[in-house]
């Protein structure tokens, strides 16, 4: 089991490198990721946009083209098409974000999701490294589903349940978070995750926890002591106004280091934030190149 | 002995002593926390209701059930024998409802989650993260001019909040975005008065580093340091609360503002230290009513 993200390093380190097709990295702040991933073998990018702007990017962080090719695509749709294309082929094994609108790349996903007769929820899992715990904890979905009724839930808890395997997580203990308000008529009528079939593949099994609030599963049975071990591996956010918030308080709370993916049946598609900085970008490449080489051992048997 | 929250404490030296009730007194450390606000001139000698009488518990009055503990201690208020009611070791949501006709809370209550940042040494708030499960636009300007006059109050400066929102943009998918806006255009023409700035809609990376926030193009001169984060809802705002308080060890208070009804809820598991913090916030807030309570727009 895979319980942080120097585990993660390793991992992608001793892989080849992941063949990623780029869209739009237009900015010098991401392109300093891309170059810095290509120099350190985690990638070969393949980069897809307008050039003019790839060019100029890479030019600011002195990133020489020569050997990464560039397809010149103008169109936005087109760019997040293409990249899903090649992904849906295996011509890639990897798509990463750049500077594009997401809903772009969530238009090119479900398109293809529909294609090859999937269910079409998109889910984003964040995961969190957190000192003192002894596991990664999953966070889903912080970023695409409003307001997930019971049926987008159940795919977000498989669409959950296709990573962990990946990272050694074989059972991995669920929790959907409820709250203390005041008006606690919800937490009468949990969602009921007991019915979510599991999936089939044989890969993928889970534990649903009673539905209890966080702080009860922290302190156990003493009540006294916070243990973070006592975390739960999936945690399913309510909606994403709380995910959106909670996922990201690693800006806060400097214990947790966070990486985030949109794992699908195609391979991890990354979604860096255009907040981010190079250093978080770099750190989702590497967790993306990680997953596809447990993906690639699976595979092999 | 309070180390935590000095714009709190700093607030508390000016005020007069006040008699506080205790429901369901079981707690032996929130008594030791009492003992410490009255030896600090926060509170006088406490009334303790409970099954139990502890060590230390002079004007003590029995009861076995929570439900008339709390209604024995919200009798204590009626009968002025007690200016705050503070809430001992019992259930929550039965001790808010025991002092609320139906369990009604007015359209302006709010809880108000005060946090320590030990790293800048500085308080920061949010809001809400217990009575507004869902709040409507109307239900949120309420809370805000509820708690603007406060935190100007506490700090005796301008108050910079932040109002959150899953995106930087407005969205009409994503009503949070549309608040944030509403309330950020509304601080701008000074309807919550000018000590009170409200930016948004922030995304909370934004909204917590100065460098996401210039990424973003929404840099803000408080990017990073706000005093008040608005959270789009309840879920948000007790996940915030929660994941702040126990995974992040930051130490969290609160204190419940609401018109007419003076309670001090219990954030239990807290350190002597923060039940003293989170007794003094009440106070605070008590004598903050007393001052203001003839500015009808300004009640807790």
């Amino acid at each position: 089991m895979i319980s942080s993200l120097s585990q993660i390093q390793e991992l992608a380190e001793a892989t080849e490198p992941v063949v990623t097709a780029v869209i739009a990295p237009e900015d010098p702040e991401f392109m300093l990721a891309v170059k810095d991933a290509h120099k350190n073998r985690f990638i070969e990018p393949i980069l897809i946009g307008r050039r003019s702007a790839i060019e100029k990017a890479a030019s600011k962080v002195g990133y020489d083209l020569d050997t990464t090719p560039i397809l010149e695509v103008v169109d936005r749709q087109a760019i997040a098409n293409m990249a899903l294309d090649m992904l849906a082929s295996g011509e890639i094994e990897m798509v990463s974000k750049g500077q594009i609108s997401t809903s772009y790349i969530y238009r090119a996903i479900i398109a293809k999701m529909k294609a090859r007769k999937e269910e079409a929820v998109i889910s984003v899992q964040t995961f969190w490294d957190i000192k003192g715990c002894d596991h990664l904890v999953l966070l889903t979905d912080p970023g695409t589903n409003i307001s997930p009724n019971e049926r987008e839930k159940k795919a977000i808890l498989n669409n959950a349940l296709q990573i962990m395997p990946l990272l050694g997580y074989t059972c991995p203990e669920v929790l959907e978070l409820v709250s203390d308000s005041a008006n606690l008529k919800d937490k009468q009528n949990p969602f009921q995750l007991e019915k979510t079939p599991v999936i089939k593949d044989n890969r993928g099994s889970y534990t649903l926890l009673e539905p209890r609030i966080l702080k009860k599963v922290l302190l156990g049975g003493s009540g006294n002591s916070i243990d973070l071990n006592r975390l739960p591996h999936i945690l399913l956010v309510p909606d994403l106004n709380t995910g959106n918030i909670v996922a990201k308080l690693d800006f806060f709370i400097k214990d947790i280091v966070r990486v985030s993916c949109s794992y699908t049946s195609m391979g991890p598609i990354l979604l860096p934030s255009r907040a981010d900085i190079a250093e978080g970008i770099m750190r989702e490449f590497v967790f993306g190149v990680a997953l596809v080489a447990e993906s690639r051992r699976l595979a092999d048997g | 002995m309070v180390s935590l929250y000095q714009e709190i404490e700093r607030r508390a030296q000016q005020l007069k002593p006040r008699r506080c009730v205790v429901s369901w007194a079981t707690d032996k450390a929130l008594l030791k926390a009492l003992i410490i606000a009255k030896d600090m001139g926060l509170i006088t000698e406490p009334i303790f209701i409970g099954p139990d009488k502890l060590s230390g518990m002079h004007d003590f009055r029995k009861t076995t059930s929570m439900h008339d503990s709390a209604v024995m201690a919200r009798e204590c208020r009626f009968r002025q024998e007690a200016d705050l009611i503070i809430q001992g070791h019992e259930n929550r949501q039965s001790f808010i409802d025991c002092h609320l006709e139906g369990g009604i809370l007015d359209k302006k209550a709010v809880y108000l989650g005060a946090f320590y940042d030990t790293k800048r040494k500085q308080t920061f708030f949010a809001i809400d993260p217990l009575i507004a499960v869902s709040p409507t636009l109307e239900n949120r300007i309420k809370q805000v001019e509820t708690v603007a006059p406060f935190l100007s109050h506490i700090f005796e400066r301008k108050i910079y909040a932040a109002a959150l929102a899953p995106i930087e943009t407005i969205n009409p998918k994503l009503p949070a975005t549309v608040t944030a806006a509403v309330l950020a255009q509304m601080s701008v023409r000074n309807q919550f008065g000018k000590l009170f700035q409200i930016t948004g809609p922030l995304d909370i990376d934004c909204a917590l580093s100065k460098v996401a926030a210039q990424r973003k193009g929404v840099e803000n001169e408080r990017s990073g340091d706000f005093d008040l984060y608005i959270l789009p809802d309840t879920n948000s705002s007790y996940f915030f609360a929660t994941f702040l308080k126990y995974i992040g060890k930051v130490p969290t208070i609160g204190v419940l503002l609401s018109a007419d009804h003076h309670l001090s809820l219990n954030s239990t598991p807290l350190t002597i230290p923060e039940r003293v913090a989170e007794i003094t916030l009440g106070m605070v807030a008590y004598n903050f009513l007393k001052i203001n309570s003839h500015v009808k727009d300004i009640i807790l």
